[in-house]
């Protein structure tokens, strides 16, 4: 492999790496209430599960990478709080398993009361992914972990910092609405 | 405590669950059909629920491509790499590695090399955690009255106890974990805002860490009206860092 070749893939993967940290240190923090040095460690032996589990080829092509390495997470701790003899009555709904092709089924459903045709339909398709990938905070963290990641409003409230489920879902909103006004503004230059 | 309370219609906000009941497949049978009649007859939420789906469908698509780029990067990579990336990402030691035979040639260019190192990066070092120390009192932020007039006293004490522990210099690595959440999911219409994202900065300064101290400030600035002591006050810093 060649020198550029080895640095972009470490890139890559501290970048990974560094997002996952964020986010499953907000979330064991959050949701088990686990001390920062006990996340590290969770954190640590998960990323190694789940590298094994790549080269292994255990992990299916679909599954969300994100979504998948929370969950081993999630399973370290509670085990950990099992071997800490902590009671485990905690409120977590985070999804086991993933509903993509539903999903998918349901937002063709909704697309198609817009009846584009397969061109403009394939150009809106690009102006949304040039949004979604440069989201800003803290809608980048709401609007992922809802969508993409499967958290709960009430998780992700606990995990940023918000004062409640429902002011959570305010800045949701607002995030969806600002969404739209970009998509509105591109799609406006570029179909007028 | 992040409060986004400005006053949205809580129909809004109902709404919106059940579009993501609806995406995400948590509607019952009868519910959905319901949810779809409704769509036909309110053209507003009708849009809502597309702008939704699209939003969510370039997610997918765009969470797939990332997926596939780090599973290529996971297959490059080593086990001891991939533990090494953790323990960077996480700010924890890497267990120390025992030399066992160094040539003495090595030695002594490596204690060169580190004396010239280590001389240009403690003058480094200094001149990062001195603009820490000097611009740590230089806004009078009075938390416990609430900046803007409102903020809840328990959020303000944890406040006060952060930006005092910030203002000490003490277990900077913990604090700015604290500032930095709530800092993420700050706006600037936020009461907390101009606080919080100053103290960061001044925190990030006194760990040596000139990288972050200048991305909180520039959204510190961003964030500011033109004129205002801390938007003053950033810049000033921005400048000297």
């Amino acid at each position: 492999m060649a020198i550029v070749d080895i640095q972009q893939t470490q890139q890559k993967l501290n970048q990974f790496a560094a997002e996952q940290w964020d986010k499953t240190l907000a979330y064991l923090q959050g949701t088990f209430s686990l001390s920062r040095s006990d996340c590290e460690d969770i954190f640590q032996e998960a990323f190694i599960v789940l590298y094994n589990m790549i080269i292994e080829g255990e992990l299916t092509l679909t599954a969300k990478l994100s979504t998948y390495f929370i969950g081993i997470c999630r399973n370290k701790a509670y085990e950990r709080m099992r071997g800490m003899g902590k009671e485990l009555n905690i409120i977590d709904d985070y999804p086991s398993t993933t509903k993509d092709e539903y999903e998918d089924e349901r937002i063709d459903r909704l697309l198609a009361l817009e009846d584009d045709t397969e061109q403009i339909e394939a150009r809106k398709e690009a102006i949304v992914r040039e949004i979604v990938s440069k989201l800003p905070h803290p809608c980048d963290k709401i609007l992922w972990g809802f969508y993409r990641d499967g958290f709960s409003m009430e998780t992700i409230a606990k995990m940023y910092n918000y004062a409640s489920e429902n002011s959570a879902k305010v800045t949701k909103h607002r995030c969806v609405e600002k969404f739209k006004t970009r998509f509105m503004e591109i799609s406006k230059q570029l179909f007028d | 405590m992040i409060k986004d309370t400005n006053n949205i219609d809580p129909k809004l906000l109902e709404e919106d669950d059940r579009i993501s009941a609806y995406i995400k497949g948590q509607l019952s049978a009868e519910e959905e059909q319901l949810f779809l009649k409704e769509l036909e007859d309110n053209p507003e939420m009708k849009e809502k629920a597309i702008v939704t789906a699209r939003l969510v469908k370039g997610l997918k698509q765009v969470g797939d491509e990332q997926d596939k780029d780090i599973r290529g990067a996971f297959l490059a990579s080593s086990e001891q790499g991939v533990e090494t990336v953790t323990k960077q990402v996480t700010r924890q030691r890497a267990k120390t590695i025992p030399i066992r035979k160094v040539s003495t040639w090595i030695a002594v260019a490596a204690s060169v090399v580190c004396i010239v190192w280590l001389g240009i990066d403690y003058t480094n070092y200094k001149h990062t955690t001195g603009l820490g120390e000097e611009y740590s009192d230089v806004i009078p932020f009075d938390i416990s009255s609430g900046v803007r007039g409102s903020g809840s006293s328990d959020e303000a004490k944890k406040l006060e106890k952060l930006f005092a522990s910030v203002k000490n210099g003490v277990d900077l690595d913990n604090t700015i974990h604290e500032l930095l959440l709530c800092w993420e999911s700050c706006s600037p219409e936020d009461i907390y805002f101009e606080p919080i994202g100053w103290n960061l900065a001044i925190a990030y300064l006194k760990d040596n860490n000139k990288k972050e101290a200048k991305n909180v400030l520039i959204k510190l600035i961003a964030g500011t009206e033109e004129g205002r002591a801390t938007n003053t006050k950033a810049i000033e810093l921005l400048k000297k860092i």
